[in-house]
């Protein structure tokens, strides 16, 4: 009787333990600008990539295992970058999705990439990262692209002048843009450069901007500033081409910008319009989940995670560079279409101009 | 059944299952009530304190709107300048990181708070914290001061509007401060927006990056009875109370408590709890268990202890002491058991008495494990007290497991309902004596169905039965292998037995002749009138005699064959000489009727043959002397032409009168052959044109001019071309044509496999136009007898095959019925003719002194005058002695005899056959012909082995006759001719 009893016991511990024997969870790490000035941006990428890793957990996971997204605020400060990566590196992430300025990333690459972690993103598109056989991959194309749909846009429009408005709290980004476009565009190019982490002074800063009477005008911004800027543009009775680059394409810039973002042309790869099945469904169940339309940050965010898990299950085992050796040998079918990354790591993507009206984004073709 | 266990331990058993049974229900009772009460307790307390952080909500998110909106009501009318200034002089009381910014009428900033001044002229009119309509905006990252801000506004006059932004950071020191009271461990506030986004959270991060919170807690349950949420946050579950604020509308304020610290405290108490209700448990089951076992466990033992001592073939037994327990109840128990053994050792000793008594076995065995229940004395004699043991194992031997011939299965039907008694003989395997076993599936004490045999011993009836039947069964087999058939029926005719032979004669099997009338299965006729024969049971049960059935009686077997039988009944009587039934014995008489009938037969040919052998012997004595005569006549040159006709044709008659004597001969007495080189060609015509003449059947020759001689004797080919073309011909008696090929077969040609070799044959086939032979008597028609004509002797065709095969031939027939009848005769090729010709007429004549024995004295004198035609000197004897004595005379005379013929027999006297002997005795070089009728007697067919040299066959013509004597004359040697 008492050998029943203790039999009884050992079972129900076997399967106490048993249910409590859980798999191993796989750590990605965000680090990105969700306080900082454009942080409100920053809201759909961390909301997008939330829901893609909700999505797949319910799926079943990555081989079994249940993916943990670890979310730090790079607080676009170089402060904030360097404390949001330690702690996603104490954590042991195997990658970390990030940041969302070429400058910020540029920052954060030493350290994560220099710790056997792979680091992606698909908000930087500066040059100094592209050609290079590292742990760093991007969904993004490049400042080299950017410049030649941007010169391309110009003509398009019939541009000889254009004014340049460039935020410098992300040079890596503004700067290497601005030297594609002097390698493609042959017309008049002014530069007004400012500092948004600091107080910008912006009836002055428009003034300056239209001083020479451009043809038009050019703002290497983020979306919050972009939407400021574009109101004083507007105001100093500029009445050109505004155009603005894929760092704006956010809803802070229409929130922000509002009557005075209509019209307004961005060069990004990012079609709104995105009419896959896959898109359509996620663009719902963000709404849903969020209380929110999906945005173009959101649709990236989300489309990074599920290409990092479907690299993690092609992978050999979990690691960064079994990771990488994965993502370099697969194609991948995402909600804004296919895509393979080449040996450095860099996509080619087709580069729209996006237009502002009635208050939304709208594709206005192919830049050619 | 299940294993039995002591009293006591049933009740310690029940006993402490009642009591765990009670602690588990009671404990889990007292641990959900436990576990209800605590959280009874923590949503009553964090209702408290949520009531408290409500109230001050308001006060604290909008700060200062009471004032803002008193300043709004005082500047309501105002011009703008006086309300700018008022405006500025009141957002100096704002908070930190308060914004405060007024639109002009166009949505222009015309005041901003200082800080942001540079703003001055932006437009936010169209953002959503501006455009809404509600009081309080939803969270959102001020433009201006990049924190997370609510919006409030104020309508100052008819062209100014305030925009408040309040930073939600500033609720944080009054809520910080509120938390520092906790009362549970790690209890917490938490703020939601109506969009779900964190308003306020412990950990600042989510706050200030505007967080989804909502999004985060999972698996929100709630609220329970009591009040409280769960929800799991970063895989951890919390309770939570929630209140709804009014201003902002729709905001959620959570305390919140980690569900773990909570547990782990409610475990506790109720962990204490129980120790202290388990240890009150244990003191009282102690305290039961005793009194049960003083009062009754004890009491029961005792009687249980009592009654397995208790030996029930005791007389009286005295099982318990009636007043040990000290309880009345169990004493009157004691003294109820106490009459009770009483009464069942009596009622055991009657019953044991009375089956003891019984002379037969009786023994019970539990029907499933065969174990032995009880065993009479009987049995206890026979086989030992085996109670207890397996029945298999006891009351067999040689059994390895349960007896293949156990009735078990019998006894209860496929319910396990008893069944009637099963009464059956067996031979006991262990004594070898025979029983009448009577089993029976009875209810056992216990109430078990047990098996109960009582087995009579039988042995010395059952032998006697045995003797009766061996003895049945050894008539039976005698009567059924007996040679004849045998049948016995009762008075009435009805069959009883049939035997193996009779089966076969009548067709009948004994299983479907059993049981019928005699008439049906032994149907009997007369074979000449076809009348049925009286039923000889009848004639027996009449006279009470043995009857022997009518000659020529046939039985009509099942399948219509006719069989001749003998047969006779007899009756059967019983021990009073009563006829019970009647025996009948036959046989088959067919076989044996129609050997008798060949045996008659064929003496009737003998005697024919022997009458035609006598006749022909005279008549070829007659024909001899003439034809010889004729042939005298003829020599005769003088002789008209008519006469000369006359004669011939008398001669051609004599011939053909030789011939129908030669096959008088062959037919009488067979015989070989007298062999000689001849042409087929005319034996077939004119055997064929003889046949056929008159008749209207023609025939057709195809015969080749160089077909070869054969080796024949001339008068039996003759015989069987005559005998095939007559049979040819009654075959067709409407007319019809017979067609005879010859052709010659070289060496290795013959069809026939039993013709092979390196002899050349003649092929001869006739072959008419008949109805044809049926197949099955295509291979009888050369048997002797068997014939298919109404007046056939049965022996033309066997004749035939005779002749032909001792010519070293073969002969085969063809048909089919509808196509006629082909046989086919190969006789084999002869031999130099044209020498023999040659050396024939080289022979010449000279005069000689001849001798002629014979009896007959027309013979003699026909004889004389040819030889004297052909000039030789003739000396005549009549008999062998006479002959001998002139011979001898001869040689002594100096004038002796050159030439010697002697008839081959002389009735009642020495003939040639004889007389050669001694002749030759007297003169080796004596040269004798042998002269005789019988052409086929081997002496004339095989002369020289008997020192003839040649042989005459009578009757003789002139010319062959001076063929022959001058022949032997002429050499050392003769040659045979007829």
């Amino acid at each position: 009787m008492q050998r029943r009893w203790i039999a009884g016991l050992l079972v129900l511990l076997a399967l106490t333990a048993a249910g409590c024997d859980q798999q191993e969870e796989i750590k990605i790490g965000l680090a990105i600008n969700l306080s900082g000035r454009g942080g409100a941006a920053g809201e759909h990428i961390r909301d997008g990539a939330l829901l893609a890793v909700e999505e797949i957990n319910d799926q079943g996971g990555v081989l079994g295992r249940p993916l943990r997204l670890l979310v730090r605020d790079d607080q676009n400060s170089d402060a904030g970058i360097k404390k949001a990566e330690e702690a996603l590196l104490a954590e042991q992430v195997v990658a970390v999705i990030g940041h969302s300025y070429s400058s910020n990333t540029l920052k954060a690459y030493p350290l994560v990439t220099g710790n056997d972690t792979l680091m992606i993103t698909a908000y930087t598109a500066t040059t100094k990262l592209s050609g290079k056989d590292d742990l760093f991959f991007r969904t993004a194309i490049d400042c080299v692209m950017y410049g030649q749909k941007t010169a391309a846009l110009f003509r398009q429009k019939g541009v000889t002048s254009v004014a340049f408005l460039m935020d410098m709290s992300n040079p890596a980004f503004v700067l290497d843009y601005l030297a594609q476009v002097k390698k493609n565009f042959q017309g008049d190019i002014t530069t007004v450069a400012f500092e948004s982490r600091d107080k910008v002074d912006w009836p002055k800063l428009s003034q300056e901007l239209l001083a020479v009477s451009p043809d038009a005008v050019m703002m290497l911004t983020e979306s919050s500033m972009t939407g400021v800027a574009v109101q004083y543009v507007r105001n100093q009775g500029f009445s050109g081409p505004v155009i603005a680059t894929i760092w704006t394409q956010s809803p802070e810039l229409i929130r922000i910008g509002g009557p005075a973002a209509e019209g307004m042309s961005l060069v990004t790869f990012i079609n709104p319009e995105n009419r896959r099945a896959d898109y359509l469904r996620f663009a719902d169940t963000f709404q849903e989940k969020f209380q929110k339309p999906a945005s173009a940050r959101a649709s990236r965010a989300y489309e990074m995670v599920y290409i990092l898990a479907e690299g993690l299950r092609q992978a050999e085992k979990v690691d960064a560079y079994a990771l990488k050796k994965a993502l370099l040998a697969t194609e991948f079918e995402s909600i804004m279409g296919r895509l393979r990354f080449d040996r450095y790591g860099d996509v080619v993507r087709p580069v729209y101009e996006v237009l502002v009206r009635d208050g939304r984004f709208v594709n206005g073709g192919e830049i050619p | 059944m299940s294993r039995l266990r002591p009293l006591q331990s049933h009740i310690k058993k029940i006993l402490l299952t009642v009591i765990t049974l009670t602690f588990v229900v009671t404990g889990s009772f007292v641990g959900w009530r436990q576990y209800s009460v605590g959280q009874q307790e923590v949503a009553r307390v964090l209702t408290a304190q949520i009531r408290i952080a409500q109230s001050l909500m308001p006060s604290l998110l909008l700060a200062h709107d009471r004032r803002l909106r008193a300043m709004a009501g005082d500047l309501a009318g105002r011009p703008d300048q006086e309300v700018l200034a008022r405006v500025k002089r009141e957002c100096l009381r704002r908070d930190p990181f308060d914004i405060c910014y007024v639109l002009n009428p166009q949505g222009r900033i015309v005041y901003i708070s200082r800080e942001y001044d540079s703003y001055q002229g932006f437009n936010p009119s169209h953002m959503p914290h501006v455009k809404e309509a509600r009081q309080v905006s939803a969270v959102f990252q001020s433009v201006f001061s990049k924190r997370s801000v609510v919006a409030l506004k104020y309508r100052l006059n008819a062209n100014l509007r305030l925009i408040y932004e309040r930073d939600i950071g500033n609720i944080l020191p009054a809520l910080l401060h509120l938390e520092k009271g906790e009362i549970f461990d790690r209890q917490s506030l938490v703020l939601l927006t109506s969009e779900g986004v964190a308003a306020y959270h412990p950990d600042q991060n989510l706050v200030r990056t505007r967080h989804h919170l909502a999004y985060d807690m999972k698996n929100m349950q709630g609220p329970n009875s009591r009040g409280l949420y769960s929800y799991e946050y970063q895989d951890k579950r919390y309770y939570a109370v929630r209140v709804e604020l009014q201003t902002p509308r729709g905001w959620l304020l959570y305390l919140q408590v980690p569900a773990r610290p909570l547990m782990i405290t409610a475990v506790k108490e109720i962990a204490l709890q129980l120790v202290e209700m388990l240890v009150l448990l244990g003191l009282l089951t102690a305290a039961i268990q005793f009194i049960l076992r003083r009062f009754f466990s004890q009491p029961v033992q005792d009687i249980v202890d009592a009654l397995a001592r208790y030996e029930p073939e005791s007389s009286y037994p005295e099982v318990l002491q009636p007043r040990k327990s000290g309880v009345r109840e169990f004493a009157r128990i004691s003294q109820a058991i106490n009459d009770m053994a009483r009464d069942v050792s009596l009622s055991t000793e009657r019953f044991r008495r009375l089956v003891d008594s019984l002379d037969a076995l009786v023994y019970v065995a539990d029907m499933e494990t065969y174990e032995l229940l009880y065993i009479n004395r009987y049995g206890i004699d026979l086989f030992g007290d085996i109670t207890g043991k397996l029945c298999w194992q006891s009351l067999q031997s040689g059994q390895t497991g349960p007896c293949p011939f156990c009735t078990n299965h019998l006894l209860i039907d496929e319910e396990g309902r008893p069944q009637p008694t099963h009464v059956w003989p067996f031979q006991n395997t262990v004594t070898g004596e025979w029983y009448e076993c009577r089993d029976q599936a009875i209810p056992w004490t216990d109430g078990r169905l047990v098996r109960m045999e009582i087995a009579l011993n039988i042995t010395e009836s059952k032998q006697a039965q045995d003797a009766l039947a061996d003895e049945k069964e050894r008539l039976a087999v005698t009567l059924r292998s007996i040679g004849d058939g045998v049948i016995t029926t009762d008075t009435a005719g009805v069959v009883t037995m049939i035997n193996m032979v009779a089966e076969r004669l009548t067709g009948w099997r004994q299983t479907e002749a059993v049981g019928r009338d005699l008439h049906e299965i032994f149907h009997i006729i007369h074979a000449k009138s076809g009348e049925p024969v009286e039923n000889p049971v009848d004639k027996v049960v009449a006279t009470g005699q043995v009857v022997e059935l009518v000659n020529h009686t046939v039985l009509i077997a099942k399948d219509g064959t006719p069989l001749s039988i003998a047969d006779s009944g007899a009756p059967i009587r019983d021990k009073n000489s009563e006829i019970v039934g009647v025996v009948l014995v036959f046989r088959d008489e067919t076989e044996k009727n129609r050997l008798q009938e060949q045996s008659i037969k064929a003496q009737k040919l003998e005697s024919v043959g022997v009458l035609a052998g006598g006749i022909a012997h005279d008549f070829n004595n007659i024909l001899t002397a003439i034809m010889g005569n004729i042939s005298l006549a003829l020599t005769d040159t003088s002789l008209a032409a008519d006469t000369a006709k006359v004669l011939e044709d008398a001669e051609k008659a004599s011939v053909r009168a030789r011939n129908l004597t030669h096959q008088l001969l062959t037919f009488a007495k067979g015989g070989e052959p007298v062999k000689e080189s001849t042409n087929i060609a005319s034996v077939i015509t004119d055997s064929a044109d003889f046949v056929l003449h008159g008749s209207m059947v023609s025939c057709r020759y195809d015969i080749p001019d160089d077909l070869w001689l054969v080796e024949v004797d001339h008068g039996q080919i003759s015989q069987v071309v005559q005998n095939l073309i007559i049979n040819a011909k009654e075959a067709m008696p409407d007319g019809g044509e017979i067609m005879v090929s010859c052709s010659n077969v070289p060496v290795g040609s013959a069809a026939e496999p039993a013709l092979k070799g390196d002899s050349r044959f003649v092929r001869i086939a006739i072959r008419d136009t008949g109805p044809g032979i049926p197949a099955e008597m295509l291979t009888r028609i050369f048997d002797p007898y068997f014939s298919t004509k109404e007046e056939g002797s049965g022996l033309g065709l066997a004749i035939c095959h005779s002749i032909v095969h001792k010519h070293d031939g073969h002969i085969a027939v063809q048909s089919q019925p509808g196509q006629g009848t082909e046989f086919v005769i190969y006789l084999p090729e002869g031999k130099a003719v044209q020498k023999k010709v040659v050396e024939e007429e080289a022979a010449t004549s000279r005069p000689a002194r001849v001798m002629v024995m014979d009896d007959e004295e027309m013979i003699l004198n026909l004889s004389r005058q040819m030889l004297n035609r052909l000039g030789h000197e003739v000396v005549l004897a009549h008999g062998g002695q006479e002959a001998l004595a002139l011979y001898q005379e001869s040689l002594e005379s100096g004038n002796p005899v050159d030439l010697v013929i002697m008839d081959l027999t002389i009735p009642g006297g020495m003939g040639g056959k004889e007389a050669i002997g001694e002749l030759l005795a007297l003169d080796p070089q004596a040269k004798v012909i042998v002269a005789s009728g019988y052409s086929n007697d081997p002496v004339v067919a095989n002369f020289r082995d008997y020192g003839f040299a040649a042989a005459l066959v009578k009757p003789f013509q002139l010319e062959p006759f001076s063929r022959v004597v001058n022949k032997v004359l002429a050499a050392g040697q003769g040659e045979q001719q007829g």
